[in-house]
């Protein structure tokens, strides 16, 4: 009983939301390196005339201009009006050179494929795409920069559609870091979803979308991570999501994908653990987080026929070939989101009925950390005792647990500690 | 007065271009003016057969609603459209179909066309024929990616075909376009979280078949493995193989231990009649299980009681000759079955011939074998 308290009153439900970038190391801003000149804002030398400037020597303007943004690490140092003119530049490049560009790029599968021969209008040329995307994205990192750039709508829609039109997918590569750079801090990702709060969907459009050979799903599934360290993120993805969508972006914790996907997919299942009053919905079939969970901790094990009888069907029979998840933390983000499916008295009982057990004590005996150890052995002391064992209070949450309508609606507000809320 | 006039003036100038007509008029008997008029539509007793020439006026008509040469595109896929909903509100769904198949050769636009496709895939739908009503609501979809009636047909035919991943797929395909009401909406979810369900099922039970069946095949091969130890001669080595009919009374079993179990055939030659051991443990005696045998559970047919354990022999036939071979009573089964004349038969069922001593037939029987004229089949 004892034990119980303990975990309780750690609040690990709420570590989760902590901002990102405190706990993950990878969430932090992408930044173009430029070894070459470190120039001050004055001598960039922003003017007019980027229509007819010949593109070697505005790609290396924009060299220069990527540099010195990557240097200035504290936006306090940037004067608005550079901002404002930075803002007015980086439009300009974009509607009267990129946007000619992105014709050429539609439906090559790869850069490989791309024509950079020929006339557009004004010649373009590759290194001009790489540097125009490297002074975005380094422009994305900074909050003040970044919030500037989502809230001028047109350049926002303009840079859209070489996040999201699947016909641009060569481009990806350089143009989403820019994207994963708008969801690092907490003061980007609000004005994000102030300002564009259909980019969430546009990007699970395209993860559902995608194959395990593409290589942008690193920054997607990255800024899916990120973004759902906030409530309201999660809110809103769980309001807006189809059925079946968790299972579509989920499908990248296949073994077949590389591992950093693996990775932000499973940080990314692990915050949406994050708010009780969700837990009972996530375990419903339209979201089906548990067999999620569990598969890529299940082994090959074989169990009796009426074990596997009220586990999800997902789960049952598996080959004796299939492999574990071998990345540890991939496994630990999953069970500390299983930890937290346990909170509650209901979803406890539905996970406790859903024959998990086995599965973790399989799991169990392959884990050799001793940290590992301790988290199954916690997730499993709570499913093996009866809930009179439990006592009482079965909810481990201080407040009345409405139903998920009425936090979707907005009729309820969380009972929140400080952080991430606005 | 003035439509009488008009009338007239017709007339007039029809009998001017067409003499032959009036001719006809003046010549023609009552006979022919009689049958002239019973092909009119009005007096027709039946509808014109497939095939014969159609009565001139009736061709007529056709030809007034019909005709590509008098019709506009337009107006006959308006006509071919029109007739199509007649015919679908008296549930004359074949006819209706037709009509919509014919409206679709003038059909141009593609809102046109994916209303025709969607009408027809109705027609289909309720005359069951779920792959054509399919192919239909796919094609309607091609024309018309909004469509969400032929959406949630397609997704019903598919799920009356139980055909999940095609489900699955057209839903991915076209869920996020086709504008549908709440309602709507709430039915292409539930078709579609019914395929995922139904699917995830199917590939579950495959999974199972398979574990089964590898597991069946490793046991196939242990208990081989385990014949071939012993020594006992096989006829041969398929013996095992799954056979539906076959009961599980009649396969041979390996322990955990590693001991096998056979079913075991008893003959009585005399009367042909048998009696089946199920589980004859191979470490067992004659004498053991034919005790068991034949003094639990007497047979019938031995009233005068001389089949017991101190009257009877055992015997197998020697494949190669045909002879009867004895079995001492105190033989294990497994010593039996390893004798160097014993094959096991092709149906993995070990065959034993039990024998009343001093009982005639059975004297008789065994005679006949001495002069190798008499043969077993087993």
């Amino acid at each position: 009983m004892q034990d119980e308290r303990k975990g309780r009153t750690s609040n690990e439900g709420n570590t989760v939301a902590q901002p990102a970038s405190k706990e993950l190391p990878t969430s932090t801003d992408v930044r173009m390196k430029n070894s070459s000149n470190k120039t001050s804002s004055s001598t960039v030398g922003i003017d007019a005339s980027i229509a007819t400037e010949n593109a070697v020597a505005l790609s290396d303007k924009l060299k220069a201009l990527a540099g010195y943004l990557d240097l200035t690490s504290e936006n306090e140092n940037f004067e608005d009006a550079v901002l404002d003119g930075l803002i007015i530049y980086i439009s300009n490049i974009m509607t009267q050179r990129i946007e000619k560009f992105a014709g050429k790029v539609i439906g090559k599968k790869n850069w490989d494929e791309v024509d950079i021969t020929g006339d557009v209008g004004t010649d373009v040329d590759v290194e001009l795409l790489h540097s125009f995307f490297a002074v975005v994205t380094n422009f994305c990192s900074h909050n003040r920069s970044a919030i500037l750039l989502m809230k001028s709508k047109e350049l926002f829609q303009s840079l859209s559609q070489f996040w999201f039109d699947l016909k641009n997918k060569a481009l990806f590569p350089f143009s989403l870091p820019s994207l994963q750079n708008l969801s690092t801090e907490v003061e980007k990702r609000d004005v994000l979803l102030q300002e564009h709060p259909s980019v969430l969907i546009d990007v699970i459009q395209i993860v559902k979308d995608s194959t395990e050979i593409d290589t942008f799903l690193v920054p997607l599934t990255t800024f899916l991570a990120n973004m759902t360290t906030t409530r309201e993120v999660r809110r809103l993805l769980l309001k807006a999501g189809e059925n079946g969508v968790f299972e579509d972006i989920c499908k990248c914790l296949d073994p077949m994908y590389p591992k950093d996907v693996r990775l932000m997919v499973s940080r990314f299942v692990k915050h949406m653990t994050a708010d009780e009053v969700s837990h009972w919905y996530l375990l419903q079939e339209s979201v089906n987080i548990l067999p999620i969970i569990l598969l890529p901790l299940a082994g090959g094990e074989t169990f009796a026929d009426d074990e596997y009888s009220t586990m999800p069907v997902e789960l049952q029979y598996l080959e004796p070939t299939k492999t574990r998840e071998e990345d540890s933390e991939v496994r630990e983000n999953l069970l500390f989101a299983l930890l937290q499916l346990c909170r509650l008295k209901r979803c406890r009982e539905k996970v406790r009925d859903s024959n998990s057990y086995y599965i973790l004590r399989e799991l169990h005996k392959f884990e050799t950390q001793e940290s590992m150890i301790d988290l199954v052995e916690r997730i499993v002391d709570l499913l093996i005792r009866t809930e009179e064992e439990i006592g009482e209070k079965g909810d481990f949450v201080d407040f009345q647990v409405p139903e998920i309508e009425q936090w979707l609606n907005g009729d309820f507000v969380y009972p929140e500690e400080p952080s991430n809320m606005k | 007065m003035q439509l009488i006039f008009q009338q007239n003036e017709a007339k007039a100038k029809f009998e001017k271009e067409h003499p032959e007509a009036v001719k006809k008029r003046q010549t023609q008997t009552y006979e022919e003016v009689e049958k002239e008029l019973m092909e009119h539509p009005f007096f027709l007793k039946e509808l014109p057969k497939e095939g014969d020439p159609l009565p001139p006026l009736l061709e007529a008509f056709q030809q007034l609603k019909y005709s590509e040469t008098d019709n506009s595109a337009a107006d006959l896929l308006e006509n071919y459209k029109q007739d199509g909903l007649f015919h679908f509100k008296l549930k004359k769904w074949r006819t209706s179909a037709m009509c919509f198949t014919e409206g679709l050769k003038y059909a141009e636009d593609s809102w046109e066309k994916a209303k025709l496709y969607n009408n027809r895939a109705a027609c289909q739908f309720h005359l069951e024929n779920f792959g054509s009503s399919l192919r239909d609501c796919e094609k309607a979809l091609q024309y018309d990616k909004t469509y969400a009636k032929a959406l949630i047909r397609a997704l019903s035919c598919c799920s009356k075909l139980s055909k999940w991943d095609q489900l699955i797929k057209l839903h991915k395909q076209y869920a996020r376009s086709v504008e549908a009401t709440k309602e709507q909406k709430a039915e292409i979810d539930k078709l579609h979280m019914q395929a995922v369900r139904n699917s995830k099922f199917e590939a579950a039970q495959l999974r199972k078949s398979t574990l089964v069946q590898k597991l069946q095949d490793e046991n196939d091969e242990k208990i081989i493995k385990a014949v071939e130890a012993r020594g006992i001669r096989m006829k041969s080595k398929k013996f095992l193989r799954r056979d539906r009919e076959a009961s599980s009374d009649h396969r041979v079993q390996i322990t955990t231990d590693g001991e096998l179990i056979w079913p075991v055939l008893i003959f009585y030659p005399h009367l042909a009649e048998s009696d089946l051991i199920k589980e004859f443990y191979e470490g067992a005696t004659f004498q053991e299980e034919l005790v068991e045998l034949l003094e639990m559970n007497p047979p019938a047919w031995d009233s005068d009681k001389e089949f017991v354990i101190d009257n009877i022999s055992v015997y197998f036939t020697d494949l190669d000759t045909g002879n009867y071979v004895k079995v001492d009573l105190l033989t294990k089964l497994k010593d039996a079955l390893k004798h160097k004349k014993y094959i096991l038969p092709e149906n993995g069922v070990p065959a034993f011939f039990v024998m009343a001593n001093g009982n005639p037939m059975c004297e008789m029987i065994l005679s006949r074998m001495e002069d190798k004229q008499f043969e077993w089949k087993q």
